[in-house]
């Protein structure tokens, strides 16, 4: 009786009870052992893990090494965000007219974000070798007769190729998000802005500005936590780059934990990528409730 | 926004140039993997292939296919598994979520969106580590020490990853726009829920479900992180994404150590077809794309 009153509750829970044990085990359980771990200064060899407080954190402050690696990770995210946002607006924009095979560009954009990242990372190896035979050194002796250049030991170029790969792969979604934005925007807006007399730039100014910032503000914060998280091509291309030059936060923590044994700090490091990650999505709420509600 | 015919003109033109350098890295590996090593050599801005060849890719099978059919092999178990998974997990996640009125539900929910915050590679550590000492798998007792748990074996390719959070979240959404009235009338006439969910829904869920299935391959195919961590040493256990980046990784190398150029043909071949699937999946779907998504719009 009791069951059949209940059914729905029964089937419910029938159903979602393994997969929350599920997440327990491989999401929640996690995410606690990296604060914990932060704390330790484990070497995965010795069990149990010792404590060892604030160590760890203290070292992610004190230490330049880490300093450069958490400034270098904003460095490069904050390029990979504003290129992908200038580029990606200007496309969404210029698709967003009348024209025809918007489908077609819409998904050739998309295309390089549906390919493996760190496959493609290991093929740009050959784009960016140093000798003659070079695909990059190749064109540019081809278009200008340019000596070939070693662009994967220069920290100087190393980082601006690491941006543009990450921008190829990542600049898909937000001109899709973009798109789908400047399209919700009611044309009548600006047939009646025209008729008192806009012109162009007004419109974007006073019309598709205003009314894509929750679409700008999304796609910077997402954007932003995405690119800080940044390692196909550290990890497979450079392993954090010529002097250091395309260090990330997520390689030198891939690195830290299972290259250097220094769990702790490659826990702490994750603890401090997930704070930025909470204050995102923190942000994001905030504005949410102001432009929705 | 009516625009004169030269700057309809100018659109075109600029839209075009931007797409093809945006597009000419991919260009290249597709053209460059039908070049002979000599067609390849002459190449000015772009591999010109005399006429489309196969005889790259024979030799890349020749050369590596002890490798990449394993591998090609493992991938394809793992599609399988993750697919029939996925959409089983997320249909069933999905109408618990969104039919099913029960205390907690809306909590539940939230707390159970976590999992979309949470980006894999953060939690990869504890994850190995959950992995290496999970409780009675691959030699270890009850407290998970002493063996090595599902490292190296296929629990490490399977377990993770069995609940797909976004394909349940979005089947929610999905099974929010449904009417009820089918269901209501499947019921009186007897219906259980298996029949329900498969008989009534699933036809209704179609793009949706091409949707999930698509992104599932397409993301188990590239796979790569933590495959690359967990089956580090058993060459028969490589997902392809892993064993082409080995593979690659190899042939370029070699050229490095003066033992001449690598063979250009090869690279781009085994670049191609990790790159082919995934694209012409992506372009074949593009048809459900919109329709599938329909149901989260622009604020989630």
């Amino acid at each position: 009786m009791w069951r059949y009153h209940h059914r729905k509750t029964v089937i419910a829970y029938a159903i979602l009870t393994p997969m929350m044990i599920y997440m327990a085990v491989f999401l929640w359980l996690p995410l606690v052992s990296l604060f914990a771990l932060s704390f330790t200064d484990w070497n995965i060899i010795q069990w149990p893990p010792r404590f060892a407080g604030l160590k760890n954190y203290a070292r992610l402050v004190s230490d330049p090494y880490y300093a450069h690696v958490m400034g270098n990770t904003f460095k490069l995210g904050l390029s990979v965000l504003l290129i992908n946002i200038v580029v990606g607006f200007g496309v969404a924009v210029l698709l967003n007219q009348p024209i025809r095979g918007r489908l077609l560009f819409r998904t050739l954009w998309y295309l390089p974000s549906v390919l493996s990242g760190a496959v493609m990372a290991q093929v740009m190896l050959i784009f960016l070798s140093g000798s003659e035979w070079g695909v990059l050194n190749m064109l540019l002796r081809s278009l200008f007769g340019m000596e070939p250049v070693f662009w994967m030991f220069s920290p100087t170029w190393m980082p601006l190729w690491v941006v543009l790969y990450a921008c190829w792969r990542s600049i898909g979604w937000v001109i899709i998000f973009f798109l789908a934005g400047l399209q919700a925007i009611d044309p009548l807006l600006y047939e009646a802005a025209k008729i008192d007399g806009a012109n162009r730039l007004q419109l974007l100014r006073y019309i598709t500005a205003p009314l894509m910032t929750p679409v700008f503000i999304f796609v910077s914060v997402t954007g932003l936590i995405g690119a800080l998280q940044m390692w196909e091509a550290p990890l497979v291309l450079t392993r954090g780059g010529p002097q250091n030059s395309t260090m990330t936060l997520v390689y030198s923590m891939y690195e830290d934990a299972f290259q250097n044994l220094m769990v702790g700090m490659g826990t702490a490091q994750a603890v401090g990528l997930l704070m930025v990650l909470i204050l995102g999505i923190g942000v994001q709420f905030r504005f949410y409730k102001r432009y929705y509600l | 926004m009516k625009w004169s015919t030269l700057a309809k003109v100018a659109i075109y033109v600029f839209l075009i140039s931007a797409g093809l350098i945006f597009i000419y890295p991919l260009l290249y590996i597709v053209l460059g993997s039908f070049t002979t090593q000599a067609e390849y050599l002459r190449t000015r801005y772009i591999p010109m292939p005399g006429r489309i060849r196969l005889s790259e890719y024979r030799t890349l099978f020749e050369l590596g296919g002890g490798e990449l059919v394993p591998a090609l092999r493992v991938t394809l178990i793992r599609e399988a598994w993750f697919i029939t998974l996925g959409v089983v997990v997320s249909l069933l996640g999905g109408y618990a979520f969104s039919r099913l009125r029960f205390p907690g539900r809306d909590f539940l929910f939230m707390v159970f969106l976590t999992g979309l915050m949470v980006p894999g590679m953060l939690i990869s550590l504890p994850v190995y580590m959950i992995m290496v000492h999970f409780p009675l798998a691959g030699g270890n007792n009850i407290l998970g020490m002493g063996g090595e748990g599902f490292l190296n074996s296929w629990g490490a390719l399977l377990v993770l990853g069995m609940i797909p959070v976004f394909s349940v979240f979005l089947l929610k959404q999905n099974f929010d726009m449904l009417p009820f009235e089918y269901e209501e009338a499947a019921v009186m006439d007897g219906a259980g829920l298996f029949t329900i969910l498969f008989r009534i829904y699933v036809p209704m869920l179609k793009p949706v479900l091409v949707v999930i299935i698509v992104q599932t391959f397409i993301g188990t195919w590239n796979e790569y992180f933590m495959p690359m961590l967990l089956v580090a040493r058993r060459a028969d256990l490589t997902p392809l994404a892993v064993a082409l980046q080995r593979m690659i990784a190899r042939y370029a190398m070699a050229a490095g150590q003066g033992v001449g150029m690598p063979r250009f043909g090869l690279i781009f071949a085994s670049g191609t077809l990790m790159c082919a699937p995934p694209i012409l999946l992506y372009v074949l779907m593009q048809r459900y794309f919109v329709q599938g998504l329909v149901g989260i719009g622009i604020r989630a």
